[in-house]
């Protein structure tokens, strides 16, 4: 019944989110997710924040740097798979060629030698290879103590992880130290909170400056991960590939509008009284414009 | 828009002009030129050539055509990735001189930033529809405090970064003759995360109107932040919390001032 629980849930969220999640409206969920949010908020201001400040004070950053590129590298099996399963053989022969450089070379992969020589930096991961094939992502999820996911993603995560586990775990590792069950699912869980305690060390100063800056983190978080994977899936995070449709389209649909209403606010208050002239030609169009302005309005 | 499509369009309007002033012009102009390319090294150098004789004739064409003919990529972007590299430069430089107090040199990227961006357009395109319902008073007031807000935050970021180098690697003509600048970090703790800048020609110097953090749009994540506060409050709270925070700012600012 246990491992039915996470599975019901779900599928209760799919039903309930993924009929009516579009791009427009990506988070039909919006209130259970702000609600879970806040949980995570929490948990991250009095568990893993101090934690991992204390982790920062003890440990310099390069070896923070060095973990994390030791479970980075520890997963690049399945980012070549992942590869394997969106057909990018170039990737895969890349990351081929990165793994086998960062373990050995490398030291289990705690340097990262692979990017100095200039070998691309690929990440691939099962939601990706979905969204590859056409899976659309789905309603926008916030999971209790994980975060951010899409439905897609989230799924996608689940079975890489699963497929991580059963390739490192029951193969090679635990089987020959003799671990059971539980002790290996417990070693994996203090594994990944160990992970996580080093990646938000990293991130302290990124993720409270941005806590301070955001107008509202939530849609700050949000927009952030569903932009930055739609990015990913298309292999163009060096776009606004993700959001680009709508965003720089505002002038052109209210062109005329646009045009009149563009009183150039920016040089408006430093200028007042030393342009005379123009001033009365910008009075002269508004008077001789604001009658479409008038139109426009009453057909709205 | 590719660098083919662009050439052609500008060649098209060329035609329509009935100019060809040099042979090559001409040759373009008869659309017969695909033709005669056996060598790539050949069409290479006939390529750079036709660009560099074509650069004057592809700002009347496009004026003449009232920009509906796009330029040819190369020079359209020539510029404004000249003025990306120049300023990554520039604040490298101001971000190396670390003997200096974090203020002085926040300040000068600050002052960097102002001419950089176009904050009229950038306050536009994040407010979007919201736009229309704002008073003169309003906009002035908005674009003034979304500038500071903005100015600040690029400044006190840019400045905790000291290792890295920008490498300004491509930049290609995008939907009304905007241009993106792509730039990847390397070095440092973002080794390798890439930043494309998206900027419009409006008045006389290109200027930026978006920022874009491994796919992550600045205008698209403020329009996001700014649409959950207007949902609750109206345009006036929206400005009241622009304020506070620029005021927060300033005031914390001036006290570790006075402490150093």
């Amino acid at each position: 019944m246990r491992r039915l629980g996470p599975l019901l849930a779900l599928v209760g969220l799919l039903a309930a989110g993924v009929g009516c999640a579009t791009p427009e409206r990506p988070d039909p969920l919006e209130k259970v997710n702000r609600g879970i949010f806040a949980f995570n908020e929490g948990l991250d201001r009095y568990a893993l924040e101090p934690v991992a400040k204390g982790w920062d004070f003890v440990v310099p950053g390069p070896v923070q740097d060095g973990i994390e590129n030791f479970y980075r590298n520890l997963n690049m099996p399945i980012v070549i798979a992942n590869e394997v399963l969106q057909a990018k053989p170039v990737r895969v022969v890349e990351d081929v060629a990165r793994f086998f450089f960062n373990t050995t070379l490398g030291i289990g992969g705690f340097f990262d030698v692979a990017t100095r020589v200039g070998i691309p930096d690929n990440d691939e991961d099962f939601g990706q290879t979905l969204g590859h094939w056409g899976v659309p992502p789905g309603p926008y999820l916030v999971v209790p103590i994980l975060g951010p996911y899409t439905l897609r993603d989230g799924f996608g995560e689940i079975a890489d992880t699963t497929a991580g586990a059963f390739a490192y775990m029951n193969f090679f590792w635990f089987d020959v130290v003799g671990l059971s069950n539980w002790e290996t699912t417990g070693t994996s869980i203090g594994s990944y909170t160990f992970r996580l305690v080093n990646l938000r060390a990293i991130y302290l100063e990124e993720i409270a400056s941005s806590r301070k800056d955001a107008f509202d983190y939530y849609a700050f978080v949000r927009n952030a991960y569903l932009s930055n994977r739609q990015a990913r899936v298309l292999d163009a995070t060096d776009t606004a590939a993700g959001v680009e449709e709508d965003l720089y389209e505002f002038d052109e649909e209210d062109d005329g509008d646009y045009e009149d209403y563009d009183v150039d606010p920016e040089d408006a208050p430093d200028e007042e009284g030393t342009e005379g002239a123009e001033a009365e030609d910008a009075e002269s169009v508004d008077g001789a414009e604001s009658v479409d302005d008038a139109g426009i309005r009453d057909g709205d | 828009m590719s660098m083919t499509r662009g050439f052609e369009m500008a060649t098209d309007a060329m035609r329509s002009r009935g100019e060809a002033k040099t042979p090559c012009d001409a040759r373009a102009a008869k659309g017969s030129i695909g033709r005669r390319l056996r060598s790539p090294l050949v069409s290479g150098w006939i390529a750079i050539a036709l660009v560099v004789s074509l650069a004057p004739d592809v700002a009347l064409a496009q004026a003449a055509a009232g920009g509906a003919a796009s330029a040819s990529g190369a020079t359209l972007t020539e510029a404004p990735r000249k003025l990306i590299d120049e300023t990554a430069a520039e604040i490298v430089a101001i971000l190396a001189r670390k003997s200096e107090p974090a203020e002085t040199r926040v300040a000068e990227i600050e002052s960097i930033a102002y001419e950089l961006f176009d904050f009229s357009t950038m306050s536009k395109l994040v407010l979007a529809r919201n736009w229309r319902k704002l008073t003169p008073e309003q906009r002035v007031t908005f674009v003034k405090e979304f500038k500071r807000h903005l100015s600040h935050t690029y400044g006190t970021r840019l400045d905790r970064y000291d290792q890295e180098r920008v490498d300004v690697y491509a930049a290609q003509v995008e939907q009304r003759n905007d241009v993106s600048v792509k730039t990847r970090i390397v070095g440092g703790q973002f080794d390798g995360a890439e930043i494309s800048y998206r900027l419009r020609q409006q008045g006389e110097p290109w200027k930026i109107i978006d920022v874009v953090i491994e796919g992550v749009s600045l205008v698209s994540n403020y329009r996001s932040q700014f649409q959950e506060v207007l949902n609750t409050g109206t345009i006036d709270d929206l400005i009241a919390k622009l304020r506070d925070k620029n005021f927060k700012v300033d005031d914390g600012s001036k006290e570790t001032a006075k402490n150093g």
